[in-house]
């Protein structure tokens, strides 16, 4: 007893210890990897934040740089022209008092007030921005300690000397000298401005450069970024796609035991497990198919074995009895009275049929069974060749058997032997059914593929509602049994199976009374032309194979002797 | 006339050719199965054997081999009684060195004539 190959059950088992049915009835495995939208999303934030991140550095570089410039425009370089004003304050200062001491003009006396305001002003301005930077305040309070001398120690005196009295060569002297410091302290005052300035300007220019610098690196950096994580999209999306479309290949060239990696996102592991349950399924099917096949192949050879069997232990009583039969009937040869001799016939009519019937189980079995021996076979030498072998029958009962085939050969691929025994089954019905000086007409034609043999008869025929019968077992027309024509009721049913085996139809017409058409069609095999036909096998070999029971078919049953 | 050797495991058949024989005027040796059958072509040097292909212990194939390896017997006339008559099983037969073949259910007559006709081809 075989074993059925197990169904269910084991196929969750791959699945671990959380196996879930679904509603399919399949299981699906548990599914570990991360979604295909969450590795995206991943990828796509860091790619944001370092856009965001780019767009800060480049605004806040943009506005260092600004304020920088502010401070340098706002601020230094109005001190360093309020400074360049003090200086020019002293000067008209000197001028005023020069004009005082020589023309005493009261305009150089106002001249000279309003450049002492301005010169206060101009002062303070620079001192409030000097405020903070040492060396810039003490060289500022250098000048205008300088200046002050200056006023002090000459301008304020010769404005309060009276005008137009000029100054004495001395006081001249030492105003020139006050004056030279204020100069010189003014030199260093602009010198630190000066300084100032470029320093001011270089932290602009550094700002910017910064600027560009750290957008250019943060640039890179997501350009690495984005270079990883295709990488890692790569790695995580497109491979494992890749490698399951690899293994469908395989699966579809029929590598039946190759399984999907349950890698991957998650999208991808759950199409990998529903490919592995239908692999499953799949093997399944087929080793129950396999099963089946196996089991119908045991059944076809042990049912080839009994009708083997069964006929070898039928035929072996059988010879003993004929034998005997023909011994006994040569022993009392002319001495038997009439009865005894239509005993004796009746008996060996008996047995003759017996055999008749074991041989076309045989045959029929034979038919059905696969054991067939195909080869290249031309229809045109075959046909011809049955007709030869019911001619002799026929010309007994004095029936006409014409035959029209192509010159050409019809090539067909059959088993010899079995096409031979159909084709002959056939004819020799239509011999047998045929009334005592009839016609049996053959017509073999080949065209589109086919070839259709076309056998007809203008004998008995078959009553009309037992034409839908015709070709089932032990089935004998009505008319048949009524007129006592021999047969087993399988020639036709052999004939069918084993056109059937031969990819061709059988069809009948027919009417009680008129005759009977069976046409008979196969197809020819294509580009046979190249094929070399076997010739027919001489015919002595076979006399006693299962051709020659056709011959023997065809006779009528012999009228019993009254 | 001539020493016939026949081997068939059945009584009934066995005696129906040793009947039809010896009624030709043949002397007919009958025995049981191949092993027999090949001892007998030894002791009796028949001038021809109808041998059973379907025979206990040694069958009807068996025992042509073993006859044809024997060097005084390779010319022995053999016909096959086969029950079969598939043209695997005449090769078969063929092939293994016998002469004739007649398939089950036979005529004695039949018999006969093949028997006369390798009788007369051998003599």
């Amino acid at each position: 007893m075989r074993s059925y190959p197990a169904g269910g059950g084991e196929a969750c088992s791959r699945a671990g210890e959380k196996a879930v049915p679904t509603e399919h009835g399949g299981c699906s495995e548990l599914v570990t990897g991360r979604p295909v939208g969450r590795i995206v999303s991943s990828v796509l934030a860091r790619v944001g934040v370092l856009g965001f991140l780019t767009a800060l550095v480049a605004v806040v570089g943009v506005i260092v740089s600004a304020l920088a410039v502010h401070g340098l425009v706002e601020e230094i370089e109005p001190a360093a022209t309020a400074n360049q004003a003090i200086y020019q304050d002293l000067t008209d200062m000197s001028a005023a008092v020069q004009t005082w001491t020589t023309t005493g003009l009261p305009s150089s006396a106002d001249d000279y007030g309003q450049a002492t305001l301005r010169l206060s002003a101009h002062q303070r301005e620079v001192r409030e921005f000097a405020r903070g930077d040492r060396v810039l305040a003490a060289a500022v309070a250098q000048q205008e300690e300088a200046a002050q001398v200056w006023v002090d120690g000459y301008a304020e005196p010769q404005m309060a000397a009276e005008g137009g009295a000029g100054a004495t060569p001395r006081q001249l002297r030492a105003g020139a000298t006050a004056f030279g410091d204020v100069r010189e302290a003014h030199q260093v005052v602009t010198g630190v401005f000066d300084d100032r300035v470029r320093t001011a300007n270089e932290g602009v220019s550094l700002r910017l450069r910064a600027t560009v610098v750290a957008v250019v690196v943060v640039a890179v950096v997501t350009w690495l970024l984005i270079a990883r994580s295709r990488r890692r999209l790569n790695a995580e999306l497109t491979n494992p796609i890749l490698a399951l479309e690899k293994i469908v290949q395989r699966m579809a060239r029929g590598d039946h035991e190759v399984r999907a990696e349950g890698s991957g996102p998650k999208e991808v592991q759950a199409v990998a497990s529903a490919l592995n349950e239908l692999a499953d399924a799949q093997n399944r099917a087929r080793a129950v198919e396999v099963w089946i096949q196996r089991e119908l192949r045991t059944l076809d050879t042990a049912k080839d074995d009994f009708v083997a069997n069964v006929s070898h232990e039928l035929r072996t009583p059988l010879t003993t009895i004929s034998g005997y039969l023909e011994l006994v009937a040569e022993e009392f040869e002319g001495r038997m009275e009439p009865r005894h001799e239509r005993m004796l016939e009746a008996t060996r009519r008996n047995v003759a049929r017996l055999k008749l019937l074991i041989d076309d189980l045989l045959t029929l079995q034979r038919a059905e069974g696969s054991h067939q021996q195909m080869e290249p076979v031309d229809l045109s030498a075959l046909v011809r060749d049955v007709a030869m072998d019911v001619k002799i029958t026929a010309a007994r009962r004095e029936i006409r058997v014409g035959v029209r085939t192509p010159t050409l050969p019809v090539p067909v691929l059959a088993d010899r032997a079995m096409l031979q025994r159909a084709i002959l089954n056939v004819v020799s019905n239509a011999v047998k059914f045929s009334d005592e000086g009839g016609v049996v007409d053959i017509v073999l034609t080949a065209k589109a593929g086919k070839a259709e043999i076309v056998v007809t008869d203008r004998g008995l025929g078959i009553p009309n509602g037992e034409l839908d019968r015709l070709g089932t077992r032990f089935f004998r027309a009505s008319n048949a049994v009524t007129n006592e024509i021999a047969g087993t009721g399988l020639g036709v049913r052999i004939a069918q199976t084993i056109v059937d085996r031969h990819a061709g139809t059988v069809a009948f017409s027919s009417e009680e009374g008129v005759g009977t058409t069976v046409v008979v069609r196969l197809p020819v095999q294509a580009g046979a032309t190249q094929l070399t036909l076997v010739p027919p096998e001489p015919r002595s070999e076979d006399r006693n194979g299962i051709l020659g029971t056709g011959l023997v078919r065809g006779e009528r049953e012999p009228e019993p002797t009254a | 006339m001539a020493r016939i050797l026949v081997a068939d495991d059945d009584v009934d058949i066995r005696e129906l050719v040793e009947f039809k024989l010896s009624t030709l005027g043949h002397d007919v040796v009958a025995v049981a199965d191949g092993a027999a059958a090949i001892d007998a072509c030894q002791a009796e040097r028949p001038d021809l054997a109808v041998l059973d292909v379907m025979m206990p212990g040694v069958s009807g194939l068996d025992a042509i081999r073993a006859i044809r390896a024997d060097p005084a017997l390779a010319d022995l006339p053999v016909i096959l009684l086969t029950a079969r008559a598939q043209e695997s099983d005449v090769e078969t037969g063929f092939d293994s060195g016998a002469d004739d073949y007649i398939t089950k259910p036979f005529s004695p007559r039949e018999l006969a004539s093949r028997v006369q006709a390798l009788l007369s081809r051998s003599s």
